[in-house]
């Protein structure tokens, strides 16, 4: 699936989150990292998005929402124009995002110090989604990254990976990510295991899903 | 489980043999989904035995 990732960030250089997501970017021609920069070159913007199926944005969280250039970027490239007129050059494609903050997880919910949730805080964006007639994807969110632990980084890293990659987002699609890459790594042996093991769990659901039904249980 | 086993071993001996850190996150995270992949097959084997020793059904 063509995957366009928007990033912004003001001083991408400087950040250890942003830095860390660029080392884990797949080497996978499918898969774009778009900087967004100050002087926007619209049309080419546009045809990015049309040109991709799964479009991300990646950015910190600024007062709760996008930093100022993304906002700008959406204003401009996502203008009636483009959005509205005749076709709706968006309907179907994905829309998702990957959030940094430096505020921890438990914080954002009822309760918390945050009060709200991070679906409830990033409502602009999935009614954005929805306007355009984009599917809104999970978000991946990235909190307090500077205390991450390496296990912590290297989940991090496969779950970037597969944000961006993995078609169904599941356990079964988690695992078809998983046979993809070792097949591209020339672990073909490991691949066809994986599989194995993935159609012998298949049927043992099938099988229960079966009984179930059998038992009434529906 | 023998097939998850060798799974999980070649997980290990690739993560320690893998260059990049990217790589040694792949391999780590591959041992880990290996671990609920057998769980799963667990709990559903588990049920699908409960169910077929199931009394009520004799």
């Amino acid at each position: 699936m063509k995957t366009l990732v928007i990033v912004s960030h003001p001083d991408i250089n400087e950040s250890a989150t942003q830095n860390f997501l660029k080392a884990s970017f797949p080497l996978d021609e499918e898969v774009t990292w778009h900087e967004v920069v100050d002087d926007i070159d619209i049309e080419h913007e546009r045809q990015l998005l049309i040109e991709n199926e799964r479009i991300i944005l990646q950015f910190p969280l600024y007062w709760y929402t996008a930093p100022a250039a993304l906002k700008k970027w959406m204003d401009e490239v996502l203008d009636g124009d483009f959005i509205f007129a005749g076709q709706k050059p968006l309907a179907n494609k994905e829309f998702g995002i990957v959030v940094s903050t430096g505020i921890s997880d438990k914080q954002f919910q009822a309760g918390g110090n945050e009060k709200f949730t991070i679906s409830e805080m990033l409502k602009p964006f999935e009614m954005t989604a929805n306007k355009l007639q984009m599917s809104y994807l999970r978000p991946l969110v990235i909190n307090q990254f500077e205390y991450f632990t390496n296990e912590q980084k290297q989940a991090l890293v496969v779950d970037y990976q597969c944000y961006l990659q993995q078609i169904d987002d599941n356990f079964d699609g988690r695992l078809n990510w998983f046979i993809k890459r070792l097949k591209d790594d020339g672990q073909d042996l490991l691949a066809d295991t994986l599989l194995a093991k993935k159609n012998e769990l298949n049927d043992l659901s099938w099988q229960v899903k079966t009984m179930r039904e059998d038992d009434g249980e529906g | 489980m023998d097939e998850i086993n060798w799974i999980k071993e070649q997980a290990t001996k690739l993560q320690t043999e893998a260059k990049s850190y990217e790589k040694r996150a792949f391999y780590h995270e591959l041992d880990k989904l290996a671990d609920e992949l057998a769980t799963r097959i667990e709990q559903k084997q588990g049920e699908l035995d409960g169910r077929i020793w199931n009394h009520k059904g004799w």
